[in-house]
């Protein structure tokens, strides 16, 4: 069973992180 | 709160368990498309969310309940209940001879994610947070349920792994 959970945390990250300068105009704190 | 101490505790938030925001993406949403919407959502969120953090609970606690309760509502919102099942009732169900001996790393985590989508909640969020290797006090801190009903929830979700996945090994 550790070995289902090993396979599921070595997934790629599929998207690159947001900056937070994308994060606050998002939220709507930058006009 | 300080915007700085928001974005301080945004970044570390990300750097510790940004991986496993990713890992829950695919399991709560199949298109492409709506799961990178679904991703800013919970970006979004848990950068607002930190300004009222208080440290009452440890960070990892936070940044799940507060991903899961986003994509939780996202899903809600667009996929009707009877689409989904509980453990319970995937329980019940015939394997329909899907257990595959000889599966690839890619097929199995396929697989696995399809499984997990076909759960409602609470028993998506468990299973998730199960396989981010957490134990039963952990999940119960973040999901909010009583420990001894996580314990048997996980009992059943081993069994059900077990079962449709063998001994968890990909070959």
């Amino acid at each position: 069973m550790n070995d289902l959970v090993t396979l599921w945390k070595s997934q790629g990250t599929e998207y690159a992180p947001m900056s937070l300068e994308e994060i606050r105009k998002q939220a709507g704190k930058l006009q | 709160m300080p915007e700085a101490d928001q974005d301080a505790l945004y970044r570390l938030a990300i750097a510790e368990h940004g991986s496993a925001i990713g890992r829950l993406l695919r399991a709560y949403e199949a298109n492409a498309e709506l799961r990178r919407d679904l991703l800013q959502d919970i970006h979004v969120g848990l950068w607002r969310s930190f300004a009222v953090f208080d440290g009452r609970c440890s960070l990892r606690t936070w940044v799940y309940r507060v991903a899961h309760n986003i994509a939780s509502s996202d899903v809600a919102r667009r996929i009707r209940a009877s689409k989904q099942v509980s453990l319970d009732a995937l329980m019940e169900l015939p394997d329909a001879g899907d257990v595959e001996e000889t599966a690839s790393e890619k097929q199995m985590i396929e697989k696995l994610t399809a499984l997990i989508r076909t759960l409602g909640q609470p028993d998506r969020q468990i299973i998730l947070l199960y396989l981010e290797d957490m134990d039963a006090a952990a999940i119960a801190e973040i999901t909010g349920l009583k420990p001894g009903a996580v314990a048997t929830k996980i009992h059943r979700i081993k069994a059900l792994l077990a079962r449709r996945f063998k001994d968890g090994r990909p070959e």
